[in-house]
């Protein structure tokens, strides 16, 4: 079995003056019956890389194919894909049952047959009584999942999906995840779904690329991309970090010994150029350093400069004694009091080995 | 490759139409323009360059006393109809207590919606049925009323396009009505009364039909002796009259749309 | 008493549009419509007795023998108008539809550009711009000129003063009109449902019936009514192009209130052309409301 999408060195650029390269070269192979997402902020082309898939812009450069079929001149008509878009264009002069058959019509389907399809469609999304009403009778949660409807009606191999819950509100938003959770699932369709939203991507994908300015930063599992980014962007991007200079110490085979600004030794993954005395990246996450009272042998001392309350956890902004900042974040006391105080003097407990090396 | 910036909305053959469509447009006035400058007789075979047509064409006394009155028509028609649509447009867009306001608006693009003709003869009946008779007057009467939509419309889309809460601003820091009205709403309004204006001066100066009917003698106007020239027998004279008119309705037209534009 | 003064006040704004449209518009449509069913003065002007005659005279004479008889001419010239009107209106949807597409698919300012430039023939002369078709088309004009030297043909091919140069001029006036108001709607459509269609298995021609063209109705006929309308009441085009052969009731309308001197029956000839109007207003207006809800958004 062939992967679902295979892209070799897909690149776009938009004419203009300056062209602008939204896509610069993107390589990645999606497998079949996987949900996949394409996560960056916006600008960085993810939707260029989505819209080529459809079929909606022409490749500048580089290879696609689909299921083993080269699909780079295929029309979107000719294509076994569909989308379903950000702002979920709905054909507003057509019902919501129209809507849902309108690709079992286009692709020749018997009118009774394609109006019993989509009604199993509407079925599914729970929305079994809307099929007579226009799109804008709905409200955007429900229009939300007639595009999803309309999308999956022909059984496309392949799902796109812009940002679907961007114009959603957080509670809409979080149940929406499940539902398309459930329907990659019980449909087992490839899901290739863009967003910005490193939460969405974390709760509902088997991969993520992580995209930044045209190219794709890194390809792994949600686990993997938290925990070994591939480079400062990634690790910025998703979840919030703590980043220091560390120095190679020493190098190995297989990996290599860096020397921390806080006086512990580190083993790591080798880093390109490493040799004794160069600066590496060295990061760590707020929820994995603690905040204590003792003096414990190794703590670092500092003072705390703020505290911001979020709920279920507090961040605490620390000036290191021995110069520089860290970020911790901790869980509230039961009774909701904060861990400290601005100004008070406290110690850092970190880990060895909860400090990352990054690789560029 | 084969389709390197296909566009999916493109359809194919709809950009020669538009190419087509624009020559059609636009090659019976460069014909227009271009044989005015004709040395000959013919105005349609190119004898060399000459300019005798413009100076035939400004010596001609006709030609003169009709374009005088041409311009005495319009400018009065366009202040008479610019005022009364802007006190309309004003008065439909920001006073509440008119009821009934799309009555109001239909009666004001009424003069748009008839053939022209039907005004025409209408307005003819009329005059001699009251028995007016006040030579470039009745033209001028007819001519205000049918040039109020066409300077209401631009006033009006202006007046959409305006945020009201500029005016609650003035309002606030205790500016009165006719303050607001003067300070605010008339000089934020003003490139949309230019604009609706400069429509009904050339709707004025082009117009023909209702001119033929309403003028008694003496009061000719210039589309009035080109169709008498038009009907004689076509010398290149038209042609230098028409580039003359034509030029000012380009400059006219050019100008209100970039007064439109700004700001 | 202060409060019927308020209210007049309140109207202040409205009322010169009112009274000058109410004075030297409405009352004159209403004189016209009396007119209608008076009799003719042989020197211009009515003679004050009530008479349906220049309705009959639509459709009926009286031969030699003093006897009523069927008399089809005016029918013939109303039905040459609608007839010319209609095929006006088809021929500019045929060319303005993928104008308007074309443009509104350009980027913003080019499509600007593209506007103004067919704007600015639209704010010229009409008898001038009518008078350059007579240049293109008579025996002696640009096209047989060309097509004679070229060798195509020996003798001049008659375009002139036919019922084709009327439509041809008709499309040339008024296709603006129509460009317009199918430009607007266009405009307005949102592109990312032709994406869509197009990734729901429509080809190119299907998304333009399934989509564009549903969702451009209100502006197609707009325009449509926009063009039919003055196309009706067409008199430069009939009279400089057809040549006073084909008359047409804009002509027919002109001509009896000057050298026919019947204002009655020209009067009643206005009467049957605003009915023509009124009714493809309302018409419009019941389609607009009927499909209101839907399309407006």
């Amino acid at each position: 079995m062939s992967a679902a999408i295979r892209a070799e060195r897909l690149r776009k650029v938009y004419p203009g003056s300056p062209p602008v390269a939204a896509l610069k070269s993107a390589s990645l192979e999606i497998a079949d019956n996987e949900f996949f997402t394409l996560l960056g902020p916006s600008g960085c082309g993810k939707t260029t890389l989505l819209r080529l898939v459809a079929g909606f812009e022409s490749i500048t450069g580089g290879t696609l194919h689909l299921f083993g079929e080269d699909i780079a001149h295929l029309p979107p008509e000719k294509r076994p894909v569909n989308t379903v878009f950000q702002h979920y264009s709905l054909f507003p002069h057509m019902t919501i049952l129209d809507n849902v058959a309108f690709g079992l019509r286009r692709l020749g389907k018997p009118r009774q047959e394609a109006a019993g399809k989509a009604q199993e469609m509407l079925d599914l999304v729970q929305l079994r009584d809307y099929g007579a009403r226009l799109p804008n009778q709905l409200s955007g949660g429900q229009q939300q999942r007639v595009a999803l409807a309309r999308a999956l009606a022909p059984r496309p191999r392949v799902l796109l999906l812009d940002e679907p819950l961007s114009a959603l509100d957080l509670k809409l938003r979080q149940s929406m995840r499940l539902e398309l959770k459930r329907l990659q699932r019980e449909t087992g369709i490839t899901f290739v779904f863009v967003t910005h939203d490193q939460d969405e991507a974390l709760a509902m994908s088997d991969r993520i690329a992580v995209m930044s300015a045209g190219e794709i930063q890194q390809i792994a599992t949600p686990g993997e991309i938290y925990e070994y980014p591939a480079n400062r962007f990634v690790a910025e991007f998703i979840g919030d970090a703590n980043f220091y200079q560390a120095r190679v110490e020493q190098v190995r085979d297989n990996g290599a010994t860096y020397l921390t600004p806080f006086g512990t030794r580190l083993a790591g993954p080798l880093v390109e150029g490493a040799e004794p005395g160069r600066s590496v990246t060295v990061f760590v996450r707020p929820e994995k350093v603690t905040l204590t009272a003792a003096a414990t042998e190794g703590n670092l001392p500092g003072r705390v400069r703020d505290v911001i309350y979020l709920g279920d956890t507090t961040d605490y902004r620390i000036t290191l004694e021995q110069g520089g900042d860290i970020t911790v974040r901790a869980e509230n006391h039961k009774d909701g009091r904060p861990l400290a105080n601005p100004g008070d003097d406290v110690f850092v407990e970190l880990d060895p080995s909860a400090l990352r090396v990054l690789k560029e | 490759m084969k389709q390197a910036t296909r566009d999916i909305r493109i359809l194919p053959g709809f950009n020669w139409v538009t190419l087509a469509f624009f020559l059609y447009l636009y090659l019976p006035l460069i014909i227009l323009v271009v044989f005015s400058f004709n040395a000959s007789r013919s105005a349609t075979v190119w004898e060399g360059f000459s300019v005798d047509w413009y100076f035939k064409a400004f010596a001609n006394d006709d030609i003169r006393r009709a374009a005088a009155n041409s311009l005495i028509i319009a400018t009065v028609s366009m202040v008479a109809s610019t005022c009364i649509a802007t006190m309309a447009a004003l008065a439909l867009a920001r006073n509440r207590r008119i009821r009934r306001k799309p009555v109001f608006s239909g009666l004001i693009m009424l003069p748009l919606m008839m053939p022209e003709i039907v005004t025409a003869v209408a307005t003819l009946t009329f005059f001699a049925a009251i028995g007016l008779s006040l030579g470039l007057g009745n033209i001028i009467i007819a001519h205000t009323v049918f040039c109020i939509p066409f300077a209401y419309l631009p006033i009006r889309a202006r007046l959409q396009g305006m945020d009201e809460s500029l005016e609650t601003a003035a309002q606030d820091l205790y500016a009165g009505r006719w303050d607001t009205l003067r300070l605010i709403t008339l000089p934020l309004l003003a490139p949309g009364i230019l604009s609706g204006a400069m429509l009904a001066f050339i709707i004025s100066i082009d117009d023909f039909i209702i001119t033929l009917m309403v003028a008694e003698a003496g009061s000719t106007t210039l589309p009035i002796y080109i169709y008498s020239l038009v009907r004689l027998g076509i010398t290149p004279e038209i042609n230098a009259v028409s580039t003359v008119l034509l030029i000012i309705s380009i400059l006219f037209v050019g100008l209100s749309y970039r007064i439109g534009k700004k700001r | 008493m202060t409060a019927v003064l308020d209210r007049l006040k309140a109207y202040a704004g409205v009322a010169p549009a009112t009274l000058v449209i109410g004075v030297f518009m409405i009352a004159p449509l209403m004189i016209i419509f009396a007119y209608s069913f008076l009799e003719p003065n042989p020197y211009g002007g009515v003679r004050p007795a009530f008479s349906t005659g220049a309705y009959t005279k639509l459709f009926y004479e009286r031969d030699l023998f003093d006897e009523m008889v069927f008399n089809a001419t005016y029918l013939k010239i109303t039905f040459r108008s609608l007839w010319i009107a209609a095929a006006s209106v088809a021929a500019c949807l045929l060319i303005g539809f993928p104008v308007a597409y074309y443009i509104a698919m350009q980027p913003p300012e080019r499509r600007n550009l593209l506007i103004l430039l067919i704007t600015i023939p639209f704010w010229t002369n009409l008898l001038i711009r009518t008078y350059c078709w007579i240049l293109v088309l008579r025996d002696t004009g640009l096209i047989n000129n060309a097509l004679i030297s070229a060798g195509l043909i020996d003798r001049p091919f008659t375009m002139l003063y036919t019922e084709g140069a009327i439509v041809l001029g008709l499309i040339y006036t008024y296709i603006p009109f129509m460009v317009l108001p199918i430009y607007a709607s266009l405009e307005r459509l949102d592109l990312r449902l032709i994406e869509a269609s197009r990734d729901l298995y429509a080809t190119k021609w299907g998304t333009l019936r399934q989509i564009v063209l549903p969702l451009a109705a209100p502006g197609i006929i707009a325009g449509s009514i926009l063009v039919f309308i003055p196309g009706l009441g067409a008199f430069i085009a009939p009279e400089l192009l057809g040549g006073g052969k084909n008359l047409m009731l804009g002509s027919l309308v002109q001509l009896q209130f000057s050298s026919a001197r019947n204002w009655p029956f020209g009067s009643a000839l206005a009467v049957v052309i605003m009915a023509v109007v009124m009714l493809t207003l309302m018409l419009y207006a019941r389609n607009a409301r009927r499909n209101g809800g839907g399309l407006q958004h």
